[in-house]
């Protein structure tokens, strides 16, 4: 019966469709960083209800020698990755970036200074910051 | 398309493509000799040593990682997906297989494999006449 049934936009709908799939394959992301080559560290950022939590991959960094430091939305994060390879060393193939780095973002909020905390783990840094009083959303009770 | 619907669209073909076929990350990665030995380094963060796999057959090294889920909450900003590790290397007849060691620190994953014999500089007397 269904085949029997007369819908004059079948093609244009299957043609959108096919758009669809192809757009789609052009946005999808391929796991590439959408941030110059060499960056580093790479940071992703999470809104977490009254928290934003920064979180860098910097593996092989000492977290003692981190820099970290928060001031209204803006946090920066300073550190050394170090070379452990000796000058006698033939490199082959070279992708690591090492020596000094420095990124400062700006968050979606402004944040309260004391509230940050910071944890390091398996190369993972993770940075929890509470967002700042005035930043934080007030419910509002209506009068009747 | 605001910010969000950007994202959830993005999450959405994330999570296609993960049932489609496993994907992958390429570690970035150091090669480098020294005189007895390879040193291949790679950069894993988020993994744990429990989560690695190393394997080596018919002169093929592969690396598998398995990194921990970072997601909190929303995303708001984002410049790394967060999935499984992989890559493999050729490794040549003048290495000894069996000697290799690894160790995990940091999310670095350090491999060394040690030279063959036949393949270490040697120092050749030279007698006078």
């Amino acid at each position: 019966m269904l085949l029997n049934t007369w819908y004059p936009f079948y093609d244009v709908s299957k043609t959108l469709g096919e758009m669809d799939r192809i757009f789609d394959a052009v946005n999808r992301p391929l796991g590439l960083r959408s941030v110059p080559r060499g960056t580093f560290p790479a940071i992703n950022m999470y809104s977490d209800g009254d928290n934003t939590v920064m979180v860098a991959e910097i593996p092989g960094v000492d977290p003692e020698t981190l820099d970290l430091s928060v001031m209204g939305d803006t946090v920066t994060l300073k550190g050394k990755r170090d070379d452990e390879s000796l000058d006698t060393d033939r490199y082959y193939r070279r992708e690591r970036v090492t020596g000094e780095f420095c990124r400062t973002l700006t968050l979606p909020d402004p944040v309260n200074p004391d509230s940050v905390q910071a944890q390091c783990k398996n190369g993972i840094l993770r940075v929890s910051m509470g967002k700042a009083e005035a930043a934080k959303a007030k419910k509002i009770q209506i009068a009747s | 398309m605001t910010t969000q619907q950007i994202e959830k669209r993005q999450s959405a073909d994330v999570a296609r493509a993960d049932q489609e076929k496993p994907q992958y990350f390429q570690p970035s990665t150091d090669v480098r000799e020294t005189d007895d030995q390879i040193i291949i380094q790679f950069d894993m963060p988020g993994v744990s040593s429990d989560n690695v796999n190393l394997t080596v057959e018919k002169g093929t090294l592969t690396v598998t990682g398995k990194a921990d889920p970072e997601e909190t909450g929303q995303v708001v900003y984002r410049e790394t997906h967060v999935g499984d590790y992989q890559r493999t290397f050729s490794l040549s007849d003048d290495v000894d297989t069996e000697g290799i060691m690894a160790d995990m620190k940091a999310g670095i994953l350090t491999v060394r494999i040690p030279k063959a014999e036949k393949a270490k500089p040697k120092r050749i007397a030279i007698t006078s006449a």
